[in-house]
């Protein structure tokens, strides 16, 4: 039988609905404000160049002894991780008592073009560990990576594992170049250094189109249809325009750090097969000998779970947790799910460890 | 379906009322929030079924006007375009899928038949986007990929005009990149010598002719693969609407059909997209790309050296040379506060033992390595020092000692 069972009458009124809920909704676009993200109440502690180190208002009076440092990937916008009140990590693990401070990048721009990966965790990251830990009197920190910032930071604690007392990371690819690695797939045979030469920093446009085409139907159609459905509803709206806010705020990369992240990680998978170096030095995992905690999506397309779970097996750590999270690279931090699990999961992970 | 069919539809009367819906709702929201009333003209022959759905878009096109120029969009700004965008891929698709019901329109292709109708129209919808058997395909498929193929012709250099641009000759003379008749055009043009007064001009078009072929060529395999995914698409969506129409289950919705098109074009993709021809095609495309740009901006160099100025190599020379000079600062700002940290600093606890050393490593050892660590806590509390990390809650006191950070900006 014909699998169609509605009329062509009822095709067209369904059409004529949605156009009538698409031109409201856009007047109610016009209504919705100013979009606000980031909600929870922080001080900028440190500055140097473009980058910011934020430290965050504890929620609770008895912290945890050892502050945590956030580390975000240089492609996307931090806020991701405080994006409003129900739906932030950072404002759950504050609840949970823990101290946060996290790095903002900021936006790199034509002086920052010869930025590479040691200046980066050699240079910034390892300043601001030390600024922590100057400030809060101890010799280690608690590193928390997300992304390509949960990379650095298994760099960071690899070269530097004296000033991580306990790593944290989170949907971080470690294997590049598992089978289901799309990005990986594509970048293989990419001439970086032909892109960078030719761009100089690497417009975070030209990235994000790159994300949008992994799923390319679904990411630029039919999330956008679906939306209609719920343009007359303001606090709904306001939701999707934050994240469609974060989606499309992407810095340009500095040129020469893309170029070694992109050769260095995803072409040569230098931290499964081993010879990486940073700055010239040797990033050796089996360094990396403190307690470590690895959350995964289990729907991740990014960062296929296959990329994440590598990490047990390059480690010298004895003490290793997984932790498996049922969505996507996004959900993991802003669904109501995750905030019911995640910083709990971590904040207790932490306080078992001391 | 076949008993609810109408045999006799009015389908234009159909399309007549809901296009005034539509202009009304449009209307009404263009006053809402313009605060002004918004001339909008209605199309000629709003009752005509082919310029309905013109119409539909046009309503939208107006609106998204408003905010087409701008250079930096907002985040509302950007929003809108994309649920414009996405609105007229399902009013495109609504409107595709009407014309589907016109074939079945007759009550006696309905039954069985249907499964006829259906195989033609998918064969029908592969020509409509096949390069060799149609001219239009590859902007037909553009359009069909929406919002990725708009990113990609902004880093694409077809799109790329600035003034004294040498290419933008060539680009004039071959018109679209998508022209089927390019090589030839090309090949001729930069057979012939350069003479006369702009052969300087001649020999940078012939230098990049190469160059410009290959991205041609480059482009051309990629619509090609994108053919192919479309193809494929259909294929997908023809089997499942077979196994659809021989099970119990039916799509009750537009928007129903719609999401069941978008899975197979994202199934389609996923299994053309995670080869290796895809892989090597959009590497040569993304290539032959930034090999061209290089060209241009080579080329723009050497127009800004004759006219004395500085070029994107000088600028990036001189971007280098601070780098390099900022982080040598750098290096020595941290020798610096390591030599003035030195005499009254007692060294860092060791770093946890390695796991990957060899297992030989006995536990005893271990046990000396931690007693050495806790030595030196111990003589830091000796001498004063309060290092106390590991059993009282942090301190967001003043620093005790300053590291490298001691320079920094703290704020």
């Amino acid at each position: 039988m014909f699998p169609f069972t509605f009329r062509p009458d009822q095709a067209v009124q369904e059409l004529v609905r949605f156009n009538q809920k698409l031109a409201n909704g856009m007047k109610t676009l016009t209504e919705v404000g100013p979009i606000e993200v980031g909600c929870s109440a922080r001080e900028v502690v440190y500055t140097e160049d473009k980058l910011k180190l934020m430290h965050f208002k504890p929620l609770v009076e008895n912290l945890h002894r050892t502050p945590v440092l956030i580390v975000y990937a240089l492609v996307n916008r931090p806020y991701m991780a405080d994006l409003q009140e129900d739906r932030s990590l950072i404002r759950g693990l504050l609840k949970q008592g823990l101290d946060v401070y996290l790095i903002d990048w900021g936006y790199a721009d034509g002086a920052d073009r010869y930025l590479n990966l040691d200046d980066y965790i050699n240079g910034y990251i390892k300043r601001c560990v030390e600024f922590i830990c100057d400030r809060h009197d101890v010799y280690r920190i608690n590193l928390l990576g997300i992304c390509q910032g949960g990379t650095f930071s298994i760099c960071f604690a690899a070269m530097h594992p004296e000033l991580v007392r306990n790593l944290i990371v989170t949907v971080t690819p470690v294997d590049f170049q598992t089978k289901d690695n799309l990005l990986s797939h594509w970048a293989r045979h990419v001439d970086v250094d032909t892109v960078v030469e030719t761009l100089g920093n690497v417009p975070g446009d030209l990235l994000n189109w790159t994300f949008l085409t992994m799923k390319p139907f679904r990411l630029t159609g039919q999330k956008y249809v679906d939306m209609v459905e719920v343009l007359d509803d303001k606090d709904k709206l306001r939701n999707f325009m934050r994240m469609e806010k974060w989606i499309f705020d992407s810095p340009d990369q500095a040129g020469e750090a893309y170029r070694e992240f992109l050769k260095e990680f995803y072409q040569k998978n230098g931290l499964m097969k081993g010879g990486l170096t940073i700055g010239g030095k040797k990033v050796k995992p089996e360094n990396i000998t403190m307690p470590v905690f690895n959350v995964y999506a289990t729907e991740d397309h990014l960062v296929p779970p296959d990329a994440s779970r590598a990490l047990k097996g390059i480690i010298g750590s004895k003490d290793y947790t997984e932790m498996t999270f049922k969505g996507g690279h996004i959900g993991i931090y802003v669904s109501g799910r995750a905030q019911a699990e995640i910083p709990p999961a971590i904040a207790n992970w932490l306080k078992e460890r001391g | 379906m076949a008993d609810q069919f109408p045999g006799s539809m009015d389908w234009t009367n159909l399309w007549g009322d809901a296009q005034r819906q539509v202009w009304s709702a449009w209307t009404d929201a263009a006053r809402g929030s313009m605060g002004d009333p918004w001339r909008m003209k209605p199309p000629s022959n709003p009752f005509s079924p082919e310029s309905a759905m013109l119409g539909w878009q046009d309503g939208m096109k107006n609106w998204m006007r408003m905010f087409m120029p701008q250079p930096d969009p907002t985040p509302e700004e950007l929003a809108m375009r994309n649920l414009m965008g996405a609105g007229e891929q399902f009013l495109r698709f609504g409107n595709e899928i009407f014309k589907s019901f016109q074939k079945f329109q007759d009550g006696t292709k309905v039954g069985e038949e249907w499964t006829r109708v259906l195989s033609s129209s998918i064969e029908e919808a592969k020509k409509f986007f096949n390069p060799e058997q149609n001219a239009q395909a590859a902007q037909r498929l553009i359009e069909m990929w929406g919002i990725p193929l708009e990113a990609w012709k902004w880093a694409a250099p077809s799109q790329v005009s600035f003034p004294g641009d040498p290419l933008a000759l060539l680009r004039e003379q071959m018109g679209s990149p998508m022209a089927g008749s390019w090589k030839g055009q090309l090949e001729k043009m930069f057979g012939s010598p350069p003479v006369g007064f702009s052969r300087e001009l001649q020999t940078q078009m012939q230098d990049a002719g190469p160059e410009l072929m290959e991205y041609q060529e480059a482009l051309q395999e990629y619509t090609t693969l994108l053919s192919k995914i479309a193809n494929r698409s259909l294929d997908i969506l023809h089997k499942r609407l077979l196994e659809l129409g021989a099970s119990d289950k039916s799509l009750d919705s537009l928007y129903k059909v719609y999401a069941l098109w978008v899975d197979c074009g994202e199934d389609a993709f996923a299994e053309v997209a995670t080869g290796d021809e895809y892989a090597k095609c959009n590497a040569r495309l993304v290539n032959a790309v930034f090999k061209l740009r290089q060209r241009q901006q080579k080329m723009t160099d050497r127009m800004l050296t004759s006219l004395n100025m500085p070029t994107k190599a000088d600028i990036e020379g001189a971007v280098k040379m601070v780098h390099e000079l900022r982080r040598r600062v750098r290096e020595l700002e941290s020798k610096l506060a390591a030599q003035v940290r030195a005499p009254r600093e007692e060294p860092r606890p060791a770093p946890a033992p390695k796991a990957a050393e060899p297992d030989d490593r006995s536990a005893m050892a271990e046990l000396r390595e931690q007693m050495r660590a806790l030595t030196a806590e111990l003589e830091n509390i000796r001498q004063g020092r309060d290092a106390e990390e590991e059993e009282e809650p942090a301190k967001a006191a003043a620093p005790r000692k300053k590291t490298v950070a001691s320079r920094a900006k703290g704020v």
